[in-house]
């Protein structure tokens, strides 16, 4: 059975790039409904590097 | 002698591996109480000619025995739905001595019921085997009422039950995973003794719209294309079809709708897995991308998040169209709190029988409503 206190990764990564998630989040946001395919690819990528971070961090 | 020790302990090793407790081979030769109708995988299953196939109920199934492991004994919104649910028997004059429960939240019902209704004999009736067990051994332990439980391992298509023997069918937040509602229905009424009740509660409507947005424009945003993340669900102005062509008379619909809190989208599919309503849709694609999740993630908190930084969730289930607030607080320190509203659609029927009301044949009227208002004044 899962540990309780066990954090998931994605959790942990949620709560250290609180602030690229909003941007990203806050560009997606504005631009609903004509979602087209990598439109927030900038927020996106400053996203995932804060995520390889964080998982390197720890790994 | 000898083959037969060996084909017990290769038996009992390959339960060990697949479940996390252990599970003594003596349940399958056990109590009076116990009884198994389970049907032959992949013959009669799924392999109906003329059904449509939306869910895996297979894969249904694994995730309920997952949900009996992870599912919290005190969920609020669970018991919520389960407490509204069997409320309703009260509101009938009528006792039930016989009762079945049909998948769902079944431990919540039998928590709630408290001798609602005068219910002696009641059977619990669940595909998941695991869910059952929890059952059984939570009742064992807060065994404070004398009603005779049996417990049997059945699929809510194939109802294993008697014609006409039943008083009472409840089912719980367990209907909306059948691939064939009507004609699970159809099963239920035909379970049922003649001036039978059926309660059912079913998740409905816009339930979980805001994941469903959030998956979808996430996915199109990273990928450039979607799959379905979220099931069909029934709208409320089926449900009432639904009863009537299942053949209940005195059909009732109602809808209430639940918004719940919680600290961040992760929250929520920690709740859905706890609470096995988990996707299982035939159609679903088994690969989530890490980048897609992560990106669902966000967008749900900045697109759906509250004044004080919740998120919320719809779970529709409407009862007089108000919002009931289950604030749910998790381990974690609130840095986003989601909540969400879901709706559930409670439907009543009863089994026909001649001691219930019906509606007269047109052009029977003896009293016009002109002589109504000139009685009672106008404007009153």
């Amino acid at each position: 059975m899962k540990e309780k206190k066990t954090i998931s990764p994605l959790r942990r990564i949620l709560v250290n790039c609180t602030a690229q998630a909003n941007e990203y989040g806050a560009c997606v946001a504005a631009k609903v409904p004509e979602v087209e395919r990598d439109m927030c690819l900038k927020e996106f990528l400053a996203l995932k590097t804060c995520m390889q971070n964080t998982l390197r961090g720890k790994v | 002698m000898r083959r037969f020790l060996f084909s017990q302990t290769s038996c009992s090793l390959l339960r060990r591996q697949r479940r996390p407790k252990d599970i003594p081979h003596r349940w399958f030769i056990s109590s009076t109480s116990f009884s198994t109708a389970e049907y032959e995988d992949g013959d009669a299953f799924q392999n109906s000619p003329s059904k449509v196939k939306i869910f895996d109920r297979h894969l249904k199934r694994t995730q309920r025995d997952r949900a009996a492991w992870l599912l919290r004994p005190n969920d609020s919104f669970v018991h919520a739905v389960a407490e509204n649910l069997v409320d309703r028997l009260e509101d009938c004059k009528k006792t039930f001595p016989t009762a079945l429960c049909l998948g769902g939240s079944l431990q919540a019902v039998r928590q709630m019921l408290r001798g609602r209704g005068a219910i002696q004999k009641f059977i619990m009736m669940d595909t998941s085997y695991d869910m059952l067990k929890l059952c059984k051994s939570s009742q064992r332990d807060s065994d404070n009422e004398n009603i005779e439980t049996s417990y049997v391992v059945g699929d809510e298509e194939f109802l294993a039950i008697k014609e006409s023997s039943v008083d009472l069918v409840i089912s719980c937040l367990g209907l909306h995973w059948t691939n064939d509602l009507p004609g699970a229905m159809i099963q239920c009424k035909l379970a049922l003794k003649p001036d039978g009740l059926f309660l059912a509660a079913i998740l409905g409507g816009e339930t979980l719209k805001e994941l469903r947005i959030a998956c979808t424009v996430a996915q199109m945003e990273r990928e450039g294309g979607i799959s379905p993340r979220v099931s069909p669900l029934a709208q409320v102005r089926d449900a009432g079809n639904l009863l009537t062509r299942a053949g209940f008379a005195l059909p009732g619909v109602d809808v209430d709708e639940y918004v719940v809190r919680y600290n961040s989208a992760l929250d929520l599919i920690e709740h859905l897995r706890a609470m096995g309503e988990t996707n299982a849709l035939l159609q679903r694609t088994n690969i989530l991308k890490r980048e897609t999740a992560l990106a669902t993630a966000a967008i749900y908190d900045s697109m759906f998040a509250a004044e004080d930084g919740t998120i919320p969730a719809t779970f529709q289930s409407t009862l007089k169209e108000g919002e009931i607030f289950c604030a749910l607080f998790w381990h974690f320190p609130p840095h986003f709190i989601s909540f969400f509203k879901s709706k559930v659609i409670y439907m009543t029927g009863w089994r026909e029988h001649p001691s219930q009301q019906k509606s007269k044949r047109r052009g029977s009227a003896t009293i016009s409503f002109k002589d109504i208002q000139k009685q009672f004044g106008n404007g009153s």
